[in-house]
């Protein structure tokens, strides 16, 4: 997938140039990847009650 | 006045290498106590020997030949003649101390530190059995040939990997964990499980670690040296006088900021220890092993990736981590500490996502991609797993690879050394009496 909000060399490599992250140029798949990532440590907290509780048995 | 700029900025890039390597030193700390922790009482001792001498071994064979391997082999297997690899041979000016070079040393001494740790990943993976003479000879060969040969194809300046197919592995996913884990599985292959690892069925049996707190431990100074071991991956300039500042590079050249590393490496920890409890339903050695496995599955694009994209590619890391491992464990592989499916599940992956998520970087004269990095994981895997097969196997014909039934059973603290490293409470009946009295 490219992701690069850069194209050329000279572009990488300037002075001028700021965020070079994936998709920096695309800023709703970045909303997109954050809120991916909220859902994930939501599941993860969501897990982790329901570990506990298994062991609690 | 611009000799002074100019020594100046060559004192502070000395200290920078010095300090990442001195820092490093905690990756094996690190390893030596996890390896302790994971291990039966009866084999504690023999198990930190082993990591003792790791260090020790891969020291001079790495700056007889190691150093050198890194520079006249980029191209393949048959070496170059250039400057650089000239000034790599152990006798050369370079290689001491000389008041011209500020930089040869801390960068030799910065790879021997990426050295311990390759060799260290096969350590934990063949304790309890293997004879220490066999370790020690398949670490030399892990430390000081195998992953630097690898570095020299996918991680140099003028790595054909990188030159021909846009190979891109910034924090060495591949050229490290990715070649240990796959040596260490053509190791394991000849070695065979430990006595009562699996039943008359061929079922697994848990051998359970002795002291799993110290495990822990050992793995969080793991997690510390880390921090350093990617610091030394980036390349620190200086700009001609005259000229714009330089900004940090990658080994391949391209811009970058140590910021990166504090976003995305910190990301990707958080998100294998979270992937790998969830698949393990809690497990604890398998949480902090994918807290590992999530900072090792970010490593070759960790100069690129959004933090957030970072944490769900090591969530993933982490997650399969544990499925690896499982899937080893019931195919009759014995790997005591989950090497393979952490440094080799993670590296793998790490090349692949940074194939998937981060391709169309320029490099110099090519873009990162898909295809450069499928090649370089096909790469990594064989240039690992055929040396550690094939060295493995000539100890086990020659049957110096593994210990005796007889002593495996004894525990190799007494039987090897003598000794029993970890004496119970209560019991000091195998103390001298000036040992009793402590």
């Amino acid at each position: 997938m490219n992701s690069s909000p850069v194209t050329t060399w000279t572009e990488f490599d300037s002075r001028s140039t700021q965020a070079i992250f994936t998709f920096a140029d695309q800023p709703l798949v970045v909303q997109g990847i954050c809120l991916l990532a909220a859902v994930v440590v939501g599941w993860f907290l969501v897990a982790a009650f329901r570990f506990e509780k298994r062991h609690d048995r | 006045m611009e000799g002074d700029a100019r020594l100046f900025a060559e004192k502070t890039i000395e200290t920078f290498y010095f300090w990442t390597g001195v820092l490093m030193w905690l990756i094996h700390a690190g390893f030596m106590i996890y390896e302790a922790g994971v291990t039966r009482q009866k084999n504690v001792l023999m198990t930190m020997m082993k990591n003792l001498l790791t260090c020790a071994v891969v020291t001079p064979t790495f700056f007889l030949f190691g150093w050198w391997i890194y520079y006249a082999f980029p191209s393949g297997l048959v070496p170059v003649s250039s400057e650089a690899a000239g000034a790599a041979l152990p006798w050369s000016q370079q290689m001491g101390p000389n008041l011209q070079d500020n930089i040869t040393g801390v960068f030799w001494f910065a790879f021997l530190l990426f050295s311990f740790t390759t060799a260290s990943i096969m350590s934990g993976a063949v304790i309890e059995r293997i004879r220490l003479g066999a370790y020690l000879l398949l670490a030399t060969v892990l430390g000081s040939m195998v992953w630097i040969l690898a570095a020299a194809w996918g991680w140099s300046g003028e790595a054909w990997l990188y030159k021909k197919f846009g190979f891109h592995d910034w924090g060495a996913g591949g050229c490290v964990h990715t070649v240990a884990a796959a040596f260490t599985l053509g190791v394991l292959l000849n070695l065979g499980p430990r006595i009562g690892k699996y039943d008359e069925q061929g079922r697994p049996r848990q051998i359970m670690p002795h002291n799993l707190p110290m495990t822990m431990l050992g793995l969080m100074l793991i997690f510390t040296g880390f921090y350093a071991f990617y610091a030394a991956c980036a390349v620190f300039q200086v700009a001609a006088p005259g000229a714009d500042p330089e900004p940090w590079r990658s080994i391949y050249l391209t811009p970058m900021t140590l910021g990166s590393l504090a976003f995305t490496v910190t990301m990707g920890f958080a998100g294998g220890a979270m992937g790998a409890f969830i698949v393990s339903r809690g497990d604890p050695y398998w949480t902090i092993s994918g807290g590992l496995a999530g900072m090792i599955s970010i490593a070759s694009g960790v100069d690129v990736y959004h933090p957030a994209l970072g944490y769900l590619i090591g969530f993933a890391g982490g997650a399969l981590a544990v499925w690896v491992g499982n899937q080893l464990e019931r195919r009759g592989i014995d790997d005591a500490v989950g090497a393979i499916a952490v440094h080799g599940g993670a590296g793998l992956w790490s090349m692949l996502a940074m194939g998937l998520f981060a391709s169309g970087y320029p490099q110099h004269g090519n873009f990162t991609s898909l295809t450069g990095q499928l090649i370089g994981m096909a790469v990594m895997v064989g240039v690992g797993f055929v040396p550690g097969y094939l060295l493995s196997l000539l100890l086990d014909r020659f049957g110096t690879l593994r210990v005796s039934r007889e002593t495996e059973l004894a525990g190799l603290d007494v039987a090897e050394l003598g000794i029993e490293g970890v004496v119970p409470a209560g019991d000091r009946s195998a103390a001298g009496p000036a040992e009793k009295d402590r």
